[in-house]
């Protein structure tokens, strides 16, 4: 008979994603958790808080990795490393349920300690962050802990609590920030500010998302968020969603989407950028597309929520993708019957179309 | 096998169930794990090279891993029973 040492110690789940049933996890790992060492679940599909306790009991001894999703009472004990989560490692939680008190916010912090270190992502949803103080405290602690990509979701960020984001930035342990600021502006013009975008540059940061965060309120300040973008070596993917550009005369669009079309003519590292929302109109859109023949990196471009004639869509987007080699995905949302918009998205698509392995002969074997 | 063709000497192409029995496994072992489910069913000699435990010990369905078949459970479950030394059901 074979000891339970000798069965499967390693499972990586993390190509399965959504056809995964976390239940079907928990099932196998109460069959086989005598032996498993390691188990890596997919990001995409988070467990709830039930689901990893039963998981971790079922197998002690593993070192389980896997995204959470709970609310942050339940949270507290897998931080803190309670019997039985020694072992657990969070490649992403996500965190909700503050019920607008701080106090929740404070317990957070201090429990996240205990998992310095094995807490890759960390999204906080819906936290009570107005209050500096304890916005501050989150911030400093995400740091010690070193979260690699963080995201602040309806935490509702004002402009003091740009100084806490820029240290938390200057930490150097970020690859991805996201805040999505429901449409309460982040951003005033200032010192701080100032300070946050000198943060920016200088980081070494991969994606970044600023979604409602009121970006194009104060024109002069999109500008100068953009232009400490300008030439970053390692931004890969920028998103700018639902940040309105629109209710601007055409000079003012052209001039935002010269901002945009910098970045896109100017950044060598910069694949994808995302600005669902952003209304900016054709006056704005042409120059971004004028720059992209001069991108050869660029994979992913998005704009929703714009109005294109047929004309501009013939004369300034077709050239344009034509001219482009490196892009390969290109959307302007559901609601674009063009024709000549349809081209564009069959000119891009094609070039990730993969040609079919030819079959071995039947001999082979 | 030497085949002659006048001055030309070719050796013929050795067919892949003639190899040793370790180069097999060896190649068996860098197979996706569903393939590594299927080529049980080639013959009982890769059934019984498959039953070895060290082919299932790593449950890999990571992205890179080249699993094509789509993840189920009875998958999952198939793979699992194969590292516990039992035939286990079809997962297909």
């Amino acid at each position: 008979m074979r000891r339970a040492s000798e069965r499967a110690d390693t499972l990586d789940l993390t190509g399965a994603n959504h056809s995964l049933d976390p239940e079907h996890l928990v099932q196998f790992v109460a069959a086989h958790g005598q032996s498993l060492r390691t188990v890596t679940t997919p990001v995409q599909r988070p467990l709830n808080a039930d689901q990893v306790t039963r998981l971790c009991r079922s197998a002690s001894l593993c070192t389980l990795r896997c995204f959470v999703s709970c609310d942050v009472a339940e949270a507290l004990p897998l931080l803190r490393c309670e019997v039985p989560f020694a072992l657990l490692h969070f490649v992403h939680l996500l965190v909700h349920n503050f019920h607008h008190n701080q106090q929740t916010v404070l317990e957070l912090v201090a429990a996240l300690p205990s998992h310095s270190g094995k807490i890759k992502g960390l999204t906080v949803h819906e936290a009570p962050l107005r209050n500096i103080a304890t916005a501050d405290a989150l911030m400093r602690r995400i740091a010690e802990v070193r979260v690699s990509n963080v995201a602040f979701m309806d935490c509702n960020f004002v402009p003091a609590s740009l100084p806490g984001l820029t240290r938390l930035i200057q930490a150097g342990c970020l690859e991805t920030v996201s805040i999505e600021n429901s449409r309460t502006a982040l951003f005033e013009a200032g010192p701080e500010f100032t300070a946050f975008c000198h943060a920016l540059r200088n980081s070494t940061l991969q994606a970044l998302e600023l979604r409602s965060c009121g970006l194009w309120r104060d024109f002069a300040i999109a500008g100068e968020l953009l232009v400490s973008l300008l030439g970053h070596p390692t931004l890969r993917e920028l998103d700018l969603n639902y940040d309105r550009v629109g209710d601007m005369d055409d000079a003012k669009l052209a001039a935002a989407g010269e901002q945009l079309a910098s970045l896109i003519t100017h950044n060598t590292a910069l694949e994808k950028l995302e600005c669902y929302g952003n209304y900016l109109g054709q006056a704005g859109l042409a120059p971004i597309f004028e720059a992209l023949p001069r991108s050869s990196t660029l994979k992913e471009l998005t704009f929703w929520h714009e109005t294109i004639s047929r004309e501009f869509a013939r004369d300034v987007i077709l050239p344009a993708v034509r001219a482009n080699s490196s892009l390969q995905k290109l959307s302007f949302g559901h609601d674009m019957p063009l024709l000549e918009l349809t081209e564009a998205h069959a000119i891009v698509a094609a070039r990730t179309q993969r040609m079919p392995l030819p079959l071995p002969p039947p001999d082979l074997l | 096998m030497i085949s002659h063709f006048g001055a030309l000497t070719v050796a013929q192409e050795t067919k892949f169930g003639e190899l040793p029995l370790d180069f097999v496994a060896l190649v068996l072992m860098r197979l996706p794990l569903d393939a590594r489910l299927r080529a049980r069913e080639v013959s009982r000699g890769w059934r019984a090279l498959l039953n070895e435990l060290r082919f299932w010990l790593v449950l890999d369905f990571s992205p890179g891993s080249g699993v094509v078949a789509r993840f189920t459970r009875a998958l999952l479950f198939a793979a699992g029973e194969r590292a516990r030394g039992h035939a286990g059901p079809d997962w297909r």
